[in-house]
């Protein structure tokens, strides 16, 4: 899933401390999941606004609204909620960064009378999985070309520092990287896993070189399926 | 314990809203320790008196008061 965090609530606060009308705008997704920006994050946030803004005697109205995803235009196409979108004077989005851009996105698409101002209330970190309670760790790049078929399924992409394709390096200690005591070498696992499986030969060809051009150093991606296309 | 993290948590968010995290407070005590409950009661209590009414509060009422007028 898509990981995130609330933004510290002063830089929060003085995003919106100039509008009357608010709306938080929760995502029951990814960041619901992890978190930060499901319906309790944005009850609370609320909240957080409402006590804060009349602690110094500011007036302001903050309104509570969630939707399924904001990553996905039939999820907010509610003509009530998109009414309730151009009543507030800024909406104050807590999903991922995909979230954010698409909601507003969509929202100044359908709703031509009103220019829309969302913006953010989380800071997007990574691709990761759950791997305990309230423990997330990353674990996929989105590089565009999978390599986990070669490496027991341990993406030294993600979880090697230094993205190595032929490790471990000399920083690997232990099985810890030498970035952190607290971060598994990837290698060291890859290593190991291998050597479980019986498949350490996967990894004896020297990778000369990964495509890239599949990542994100090719600029902003698209996938486009046309057999899904109306 | 959860909810002694919770309660930190809490107060955090007490404190970044402006309320004050000493409003609130977290005691273990232990059901046949009753000196003590009435020991952090009575600091509450002063606590509570010491910080006066909740910031909040006092607003809204001055607010309700002048929307009346």
């Amino acid at each position: 899933m898509i990981t995130a965090d609330r933004k510290p609530f002063e830089e929060i606060k003085e995003s919106v401390k100039n509008y009357k009308k608010i709306m938080v705008l929760g995502c029951e997704t990814c960041v619901a999941v992890c978190q930060a920006g499901g319906e309790k994050e944005v009850e609370i946030l609320a909240s957080e606004l409402r006590l804060a803004f009349g602690n110094e005697g500011n007036k302001v109205e903050v309104s509570e609204e969630l939707v399924v995803r904001q990553c996905d235009d039939e999820f907010m196409a509610d003509p009530a909620f998109l009414e309730r979108v151009k009543e507030a004077d800024i909406i104050l989005s807590i999903a991922c960064g995909v979230g954010v851009q698409h909601s507003c996105n969509y929202f100044n698409r359908v709703i031509t009378d009103k220019p829309i101002r969302v913006i953010p209330g989380l800071n997007t970190t990574f691709m990761g999985a759950n791997i305990d309670v309230g423990l997330w760790e990353e674990r996929c790049l989105g590089c565009g070309d999978c390599v986990l078929e070669k490496t027991g399924g341990i993406c030294p992409i993600t979880r090697c520092a230094k993205s190595l394709l032929n490790g471990p390096c000399g920083g690997s200690s232990d099985g810890k990287c030498e970035i952190n005591k607290d971060t598994d070498c990837a290698w060291h696992l890859i290593v190991e896993r291998l050597e479980a499986l019986g498949e350490l030969d996967r990894i004896k060809p020297v990778e000369l070189f990964k495509d890239w051009r599949p990542s994100h150093s090719g600029g902003p991606r698209k996938r486009l399926r046309e057999d899904l296309r109306i | 314990m959860r909810a002694a993290k919770r309660v930190e948590y809490t107060k955090k968010l007490l404190d970044e809203i402006g309320i004050g995290s000493e409003r609130l407070e977290f005691f273990h005590i232990a059901a046949s320790e009753a000196p003590l409950f009435a020991e952090h009661a009575t600091e509450m209590t002063e606590r509570a008196k010491k910080l006066g009414p909740n910031p909040y509060r006092i607003n809204l009422q001055r607010e309700s008061k002048k929307d009346k007028e």
